[in-house]
C-alpha cells in the first residue's frame, strides 16, 4: 500500500530505521489491530498503534468515561467524561492521525459478537480487565488463528505476553482455569499504580508493531513479568500445554462458550456490589435502621480505606482476614457487612452465611452509596 | 536456601515480603515450609482438598514445574521458587 507525501512526512522517524523503512510503514499502512477495552491498557496501546500509522484499528467497549478513569486512561480526557469510550478515543486516535481508519464497536465483547468482530483484524489485542472477557479473547484468538497480544495489571505488578496457538501457547495453555470468583482482586477492587498500564500497554503496542512488521523477537512462548517497586522486569518461559482444551492434540472445546458461567464473574469491572436482593440493605434503610437499633457495622476494607471514609462504631476486618476472625463476631447478633462499593462485602456476607450466621445484610454499593445517598459530606472514591 | 517469590497479590500473606527463603528439596517441600512460616498464604494457593489451585503457576528459575515434574520437581540451593497467580486488571 503506497504512502501518500503527507504520510512519508509524518513517519519520517520510522522510514529512517532500516528495520521498518518504506516498506515496513507500508504494511503497518495495510495491518489492522483489534484492541479490546478502551481502558489502562487499551489507552496507550491505542495511543501508539495510531500514532505509528497502523491503518486500521477496532475498539470494543461500552462504558462511558467517569472520573476515575483518568489516573491512568490517557486516550480518554477530562472533557470526555460521560462520553463513550470508544467515542472518546476514537476522537483522540484521529486527533493524533487523521490518516488512519478508527472502527467503534459499543458492545460487549461477548461469545455472540466476538468472532464476527475479530474475523476482519489482523491481530487481536486483549486490553480487558476480567477473566472472562479475556477466556473469550484468547479463544477467539485461537478460532480464528490469529496472535492475542496478552497485558494484564495490578497494583504494582504487570504481565505480558503474546499468546498465538499456531506458534506457541495460547492463554489457557499457562491459566487452564479461572480463579474462583472473589479471589483475585480487580483493578477496582485493589487498585492500580496509574502508570502501570502505560508501562505494559507500552509493551503490548510494541509487540503488535514487532508482529505487524515481522521483525525481532516477539513474547511468545515468554512471559514478561514487571514490578515497579523493584523496578524488576522477569521472563519466564511458556510452553504448549499438552493438555490444553482449545489449542491441545486433544482440544474439546470447539466453539465460544458462555465465559460468565466459566469464570463466576460478570463479563466488567464494574462496581455493582449485590450480594442479591433477600441480603441487600440500601443506604437509606441502614440509615433509618440505625436511628431505631445497633446492628453491627462490619467494614471489611483495608485499613487504610478507612482514611478515606468510615462510618461511626463501624468493626473494622478486613476481608482477607475474616476466616480467621470469625470468633471475635457475635452470630446471635444483627450484622450489616459493608466496603467500598458492596463487592468485598458481599463476599464476606457468603463466608459469613457459609459459617453460619444468619442475621447478615450487606451495604448494596458500599459506603460509596452512603456518601451519595445519606451523608454527602463523605466523598466517593 | 532456595529463595522463593511472589507477585504484589500474594505479599500481604508473606508480612508485605515478595522475596523469601524456604526450605527444602522438592516444589511441594518448599511450598510446605512456605505455609509453615505464612499459614495464611495457605488458602491462595491451594483447594479446600490440597491441590495446587488451576489459577497459579509454579516456576523453578524461568521453567513452570508443569514442563518439569511437577510438585516433585527438584529445587537446588540457588534456585528460584515463583508463584505466579493470574491477574485481571486492564
Amino acid at each position: 500500500m503506497e504512502l501518500t507525501r503527507d504520510e512519508i512526512l509524518r513517519y519520517s522517524r520510522h522510514l529512517l530505521i532500516p528495520e521498518v523503512g518504506l516498506e515496513g510503514q507500508q504494511k503497518l499502512k495495510a495491518s489492522s489491530a483489534l484492541v479490546i477495552g478502551t481502558g489502562g491498557l487499551g489507552s496507550p496501546v491505542s495511543l501508539y498503534l495510531a500514532a505509528a500509522g497502523v491503518g486500521r484499528i477496532g475498539l470494543v467497549d461500552y462504558d462511558v468515561v467517569d472520573s476515575t478513569n483518568l489516573q491512568r486512561q490517557v486516550v480518554h480526557g477530562t472533557s470526555t467524561v460521560g462520553k463513550l469510550k470508544v467515542e472518546s478515543a476514537r476522537a483522540r486516535l484521529l486527533d493524533l492521525n487523521p490518516m488512519i481508519q478508527v472502527d467503534t464497536y459499543n458492545v460487549p465483547f461477548t461469545s455472540a459478537n466476538a468472532l464476527e468482530i475479530a474475523a476482519p483484524y489482523d491481530i487481536i489485542i486483549d486490553g480487558t480487565d476480567n477473566f472472562p472477557t479475556r477466556y473469550l479473547s484468547n479463544d477467539v484468538a485461537v478460532f480464528l488463528g490469529k496472535p492475542n497480544v496478552y497485558g494484564s495489571i495490578f497494583r504494582f505488578d504487570g504481565q505480558a505476553s503474546v499468546f498465538y496457538a499456531k506458534e506457541g501457547p495460547c492463554y489457557r495453555c499457562l491459566f487452564p482455569e479461572p480463579p474462583p470468583p472473589g479471589m483475585v482482586p480487580t483493578c477496582a477492587e485493589g487498585g492500580v499504580l496509574g502508570i502501570l498500564p502505560g508501562t505494559i500497554g507500552t509493551i503490548q503496542a510494541t509487540e503488535a508493531l514487532k508482529l505487524l512488521l515481522g521483525i525481532g523477537d516477539s513474547l511468545i512462548g515468554r512471559l514478561l513479568l514487571y514490578n515497579a517497586l523493584d523496578m524488576s522486569f522477569d521472563f519466564v518461559n511458556l510452553r504448549k500445554n499438552p493438555k490444553c482444551r482449545v489449542c491441545g492434540p486433544d482440544a474439546d472445546i470447539k466453539e465460544l462458550i458462555d465465559y460468565e458461567e466459566f469464570c463466576g464473574v460478570p463479563g466488567h469491572d464494574h462496581e455493582t456490589g449485590s450480594a442479591g436482593a433477600d441480603w441487600d440493605i440500601s443506604a437509606p434503610e441502614l440509615a433509618r435502621r440505625l436511628s431505631e437499633d445497633s446492628p453491627l457495622l462490619l467494614d471489611v476494607r483495608e485499613p487504610h480505606e478507612l482514611q478515606i471514609s468510615a462510618l461511626p462504631g463501624a468493626l473494622n476486618i478486613p476481608l482477607g482476614t475474616l476466616a480467621a476472625r470469625l470468633s471475635e463476631l457475635d452470630s446471635a447478633r444483627e450484622m450489616v457487612v459493608l466496603c467500598k462499593a458492596g463487592t468485598r462485602s458481599a463476599r464476606a456476607l457468603e463466608l459469613l452465611v457459609s459459617a453460619g450466621f444468619k442475621r447478615v445484610k450487606n451495604l448494596k454499593g458500599g459506603i460509596n452509596a452512603w456518601a451519595r445517598e445519606v451523608d454527602q459530606s463523605l466523598p466517593v472514591y | 536456601m532456595p529463595a522463593l517469590r511472589v507477585p504484589t497479590l500474594l505479599k500481604y500473606y508473606l508480612n508485605g515480603q515478595t522475596e523469601v527463603t524456604v526450605s527444602g528439596q522438592t516444589i511441594a517441600e518448599t511450598l510446605a515450609d512456605l505455609t509453615r512460616q505464612y499459614p495464611s498464604i495457605q488458602p491462595h494457593l491451594f483447594d479446600s482438598s490440597g491441590k495446587v489451585r488451576r489459577h497459579i503457576n509454579l516456576f523453578v528459575n524461568a521453567d513452570n514445574i508443569r514442563d518439569l515434574n511437577g510438585l516433585e520437581t527438584a529445587v537446588g540451593e540457588n534456585d528460584v521458587v515463583k508463584i505466579l497467580p493470574s491477574v485481571t486488571g486492564g
